[in-house]
């Protein structure tokens, strides 16, 4: 190749990176804006610099865009993965790969200063698995070891950053049965311990005080006092009922996981404003704390007036959040209040810009081959600040080199 | 195994020998552990192995080949894909997740293409199982993960191929598909009516008949069976 010819190629190759890394057109797009537009039939999405600038029909291409066709497929905004230690976890059960939760720290033992953003990796194999199945963003989660006050974590967006930690900082507490052996061995105790934590952050022990904070944990705490995001885990009704007295009174902002029960107390839950992320997968009474469970609760609770979102899948099988939403579309839920409760829904809970596709939005954006509530549909692109994501992964990798039926050469010369 | 093809053997020459009106000879010493692996080298019993990983599930079809017993189904199995072919030729059955992975190192390397690659040879046997109480519940639901990821990855199986997974597949993993896992003539009356297409998430069984009996009617509280454990729990809540 002569020198002129390089040079062509290199100006065209950095030519069309640059249109492609800012302009992009989805053309026929059936669009669930998620937002005051509702759904549109065919809409046309321009995508800027990371950002949705215009959406409708017949979006007028600038120069040097590129172009994809949507044929009519249904585009949502990048789905919320749940809770998760997406980037924190590789394997569970291998030592020295997961980083979600602290644990036997010694005395004292209860610290909310404690928090995951640090162990985050953007190249965690699972995040790549869960991306390219339409998921755009999760919340890190702290796992309390042998305290009930877990820690911090925030909103990532799953766009492969080292700091994509976007919206409010959130505070995890455990409160129930499967909670009881790490504060005191009941639930009242462990409201004991908790109210004896609030006393603890809003004064200074004296020398002697047996205390279950540190300094930095004291001031963590009085700081989520000021309307700060708490996550509570939390099952049983009546223990539901106590999460909301607890953070009315102390200034905490409550939002609920797992909620099996939730359903028994959905007006009280309206009322307070307190979201519930649930699993809608959970209709068998695995505990005591769990005796309501049952397929209506993520209907019933949207009824109520409550806003949901879905949790509960874990890390690896976060991808599983898509069929959380189907069952609960299943079982009474409206479809489009089952996409909000994957999209718009987290985004508002947790403080962030996007989850509604509309112009000023991020452009974290999916197009799927059918509906998206169907699993035997999946995701056709994946679009995150406005850049195609590859759809590759540790997994498509390994199916790819064992999909040919002969192989001249041992498998490991596939790649 | 060298011990219990020793006891599979004295008791074939036992009860040979009493066959043949010997009434002098002694039985040898009954052993039940025994007495179950000689089953299995007999063929009498099915043999049902959890097994993760490609290499061990070879090491163990070699060790059935040496001592001439047959493994009927590598359950979990996620790795089953590297070697479908072999599992294939040894009419091995694969009970499979959908798309489980990462709760230990042995299930590193699951895809959710395991279930079609494994269907993919002549005279193989893929199942989909749950090995949970959320998973059994919705088993359709993790066939129709499967049959879309298989689609993705240019596999067009049909539906009605794909249903065996979780039908006449698994109970011929059980040694009972001459009673049941198929609808023909001369089987038992396990009959399931759809709302609609089974590999929705939408639909629902509205009818389940077993060997002839309705035993679940979606339409009728009556014929929705409650565990002792359920039964009058949360008084005082209205459903």
């Amino acid at each position: 190749m002569n020198a002129m010819k390089w040079i062509l190629a290199a100006v065209l190759m950095s030519s069309c990176a640059v249109a492609s890394a800012n302009t992009l057109l989805i053309r026929n797009a059936q669009t669930h804006t998620m937002g005051a537009a509702g759904t549109l039939m065919s809409a046309d999405i321009l995508i800027r610099d990371g950002l949705i600038v215009e959406l409708g029909q017949n979006v007028q291409a600038p120069p040097n865009t590129t172009e994809l066709d949507a044929a009519g497929r249904p585009v949502t905004p990048a789905l919320f993965a749940g809770i998760t230690a997406l980037g924190l976890n590789e394997i569970d059960m291998v030592m020295g790969s997961m980083d979600s939760a602290v644990t036997q720290i010694g005395s004292p033992h209860m610290r909310p200063e404690f928090s995951v953003l640090r162990a985050y990796n953007p190249h965690s194999g699972p995040i790549a698995i869960t991306r390219i199945e339409g998921f755009g963003f999760s919340l890190l989660g702290a796992v309390a070891g042998d305290s009930i006050m877990g820690g911090q974590g925030q909103t990532v967006r799953l766009d492969g950053g080292y700091e994509s930690f976007v919206g409010d900082p959130v505070l995890f507490i455990s409160i129930g049965g499967s909670a009881s052996s790490l504060a005191g061995g009941s639930r009242a105790a462990q409201w004991m311990v908790l109210e004896q934590a609030v006393a603890e952050s809003r004064s200074t022990p004296r020398n002697g005080d047996h205390t279950l904070l540190t300094r930095e944990g004291r001031a963590t705490l009085k700081q989520f006092q000021r309307q700060g995001k708490v996550v509570f885990s939390v099952h049983r009704a009546s223990d539901i009922l106590q999460v909301l007295a607890f953070a009315k009174q102390n200034g905490f902002r409550a939002i609920i996981e797992g909620g099996t029960e939730a359903w028994m107390v959905a007006t009280q839950l309206a009322e307070a404003k307190v979201p519930v992320l649930l699993d809608p997968l959970q209709n068998l009474p695995d505990t005591f704390d769990m005796l309501g469970a049952r397929l209506e609760n993520a209907a019933l609770l949207e009824a109520a007036g409550v806003t949901i979102s879905f949790s509960g899948a874990g890390t690896h099988h976060a991808r599983k959040q898509r069929q959380l939403a189907g069952v609960a579309a299943a079982n009474g839920l409206e479809h489009a209040a089952a996409l909000a409760a994957l999209t718009r829904n987290p985004a508002e809970i947790f403080g962030l810009p996007g989850g509604r596709l509309e112009p000023g939005a991020p452009a974290d954006l999916v197009i799927w081959s059918g509906d998206p509530l169907e699993l035997i549909e999946s995701a056709d692109y994946v679009i995150l600040g406005g850049q195609l994501q590859p759809m590759q992964s540790r997994q498509t990798q390994l199916r790819d080199r064992y999909l040919p039926r002969e192989s001249r050469l041992p498998r490991a010369y596939l790649h | 195994m060298d011990c219990c093809t020793n006891y599979r053997d004295e008791w074939a020459l036992y009860e040979e020998q009493v066959a043949a009106g010997d009434s002098s000879i002694h039985a040898p010493l009954r052993d039940l552990q025994m007495e179950t692996l000689a089953g299995v080298l007999r063929g009498d019993i099915i043999i049902h192995m959890h097994c993760y990983r490609a290499d061990e599930m070879m090491t163990i079809l070699a060790l059935a080949d040496e001592f001439n017993y047959r493994i009927g189904t590598f359950h979990h199995a996620v790795e089953a894909y590297k070697i479908a072919d072999e599992l294939a030729e040894q009419r091995v059955c694969g009970a499979l997740w959908a798309d489980w992975w990462g709760f230990k190192m042995e299930a590193y390397d699951a895809i959710q293409e395991n279930i079609a690659l494994v269907d993919r040879p002549q005279g193989s046997c893929a199942i989909v199982h749950s090995d949970s109480p959320e998973g059994i519940q919705r088993l359709n639901q993790e066939a129709a993960k499967a049959l879309g990821k298989a689609r993705r990855a240019g596999m067009n199986i049909a539906p009605e191929h794909a249903i065996r997974w979780i039908t006449s597949n698994a109970a011929k993993s059980l040694g009972i598909e001459s009673q049941t896992g198929s609808l023909a003539p001369g089987k038992m009356a396990d009959v399931v009516v759809w709302s609609s297409d089974p590999f929705s998430v939408y639909s629902k069984a509205d009818l389940v008949f077993i060997d002839g009996a309705l035993l679940y009617d979606r339409a009728n509280p009556a014929l929705q069976p409650v565990s002792d454990f359920e039964l009058g729990q949360l008084q005082g809540v209205t459903r």
